[in-house]
């Protein structure tokens, strides 16, 4: 029987150490605990949700297959994230040299879009559909740099130390290229947050 | 840098709430002189909580079976591929050895036909607790002439069970010396030795 079910919740460092140790039920925890949280992020990475989930199962695959290598010293968060953005910086650059460009990658198309049970809601009306679609999209179009460090603080919530360890750049860069980001997002989308 | 370039550079912080006292001052200030950055600011907040309310997109629900599989057909792989490299190895380690040995007989067997001496215990005469075992070489000038060389290094020449006269060396040309006197002499009973307690090898 897992912590989890006992009723006191392991820390992400604790699963990874019981991990480590032979314990396939902790790697089953952690899948469950970072799935969607990863699946949120890489989905707004790359734009397609198929391409997103294949990623998010590689990237559980490497924890699997490198599970030896972390290091208590890091974060476990930082760590899986930091896989996660470079699996999804690398199918970018992929992209870029098939120059492969749909338009249902910027999130146009609903087929590309599952949102999960609880925040769907079918009588959300169409304007606010089309407002996450634009701000998707804008997304989209920042370069990977910025478009990284937006993700990880505005919609991942995550603080500016943990994204500069993912990152591997300066905190004070960290904090800057966010400014930056937001300043670009705004200006784009300034119609639309204007109110 | 006029205050609208400052602003841009601290907006963050101060939507943020990171900006100490004095400058989340200068900051407000700033905005009654400047409407265009306090509608900046205020459509910087907006855009932090559209960000924020992202519907969360997430995973299929047959996510974990699919990654469940794909794990397993790994390990079972990684496991044929380990088992693929012993199994290979079984095949390969014999055959290395057989060839490792028949290299190493073949350049014994090419060395021993120049300069190595045959191995071959000293006549039984001679054989004593510092005379134990040795080499010998055959002399090519006079087929009589049969050199052992003992482990204890020490030399001697003899054709016959018994020597007729023993000359001892102390070092390796005072040996080498000895023998060729006794092949010009061609002595058949010489034995050549070296002194017992020369203490570096000689050979």
């Amino acid at each position: 029987m897992g912590l989890e079910e006992k009723g006191s919740k392991p820390t992400d460092e604790d699963l990874i150490e019981r991990f480590q140790d032979g314990d396939l039920y902790a790697f089953d925890l952690i899948v469950k605990r970072y799935k969607n949280q990863l699946m949120n992020f890489v989905y707004r990475f790359l734009g397609n949700s198929e391409e997103a989930e294949d990623l998010v199962q590689e990237t559980f695959l490497r924890v699997y297959r490198n599970r030896r290598a972390y290091q208590k010293v890091a974060k476990f968060s930082t760590w899986i994230y930091t896989i996660a953005g470079n699996l999804a910086k690398t199918e970018l650059r992929k992209r870029k040299r098939r120059k492969f460009f749909s338009i249902s990658d910027l999130g146009y198309n609903e087929k590309d879009y599952d949102i999960s049970d609880e925040a769907y809601n079918p009588e959300k009306d169409v304007d606010s559909r089309m407002k996450e679609e634009i701000i998707h999209r804008e997304i989209n179009l920042l370069s990977p740099k910025f478009r990284q460090v937006i993700l990880l603080r505005d919609v991942q919530q995550l603080s500016y130390e943990e994204i500069s360890q993912i990152v591997k750049i300066p905190l004070g860069t960290v904090k800057s290229r966010v400014n930056r980001g937001r300043l670009k997002l705004q200006e784009k989308l300034k119609i639309l947050v204007d109110r | 840098m006029d205050n609208c370039q400052r602003f841009k550079l601290l907006v963050s912080d101060y939507i943020e709430g990171g900006l100490a006292q004095q400058h989340k001052q200068q900051m407000e200030y700033h905005f009654k002189e400047c409407l265009k950055c306090a509608r900046t600011t205020q459509q910087l907040r907006n855009l932090l909580n559209e960000l924020k309310a992202l519907p969360k997109v997430a995973v299929s629900p047959d996510f974990e079976t699919i990654l469940r599989a794909r794990i397993s057909v790994e390990s079972a792989l990684a496991r044929r591929r380990h088992e693929g490299f012993f199994k290979s190895l079984q095949f390969r380690i014999p055959a290395y050895a057989i060839s490792a040995v028949l290299i190493i007989m073949g350049l014994f067997s090419v060395i021993s036909k120049f300069d190595r001496p045959t191995r071959v215990a000293p006549p039984e005469a001679y054989v004593n607790q510092e005379w134990y075992g040795g080499f010998q070489q055959v002399d090519k000038s006079s087929e009589d002439l049969v050199i052992y060389i003992l482990e204890r290094k020490t030399v001697y020449n003899v054709s016959s069970q018994s020597p007729a006269q023993v000359s001892t060396f102390d070092s390796r040309e005072e040996i080498s010396a000895g023998i060729d006197s006794a092949r010009s002499l061609q002595r058949t009973n010489t034995v050549i030795d070296r002194r017992e307690n020369t203490q570096s090898p000689i050979y």
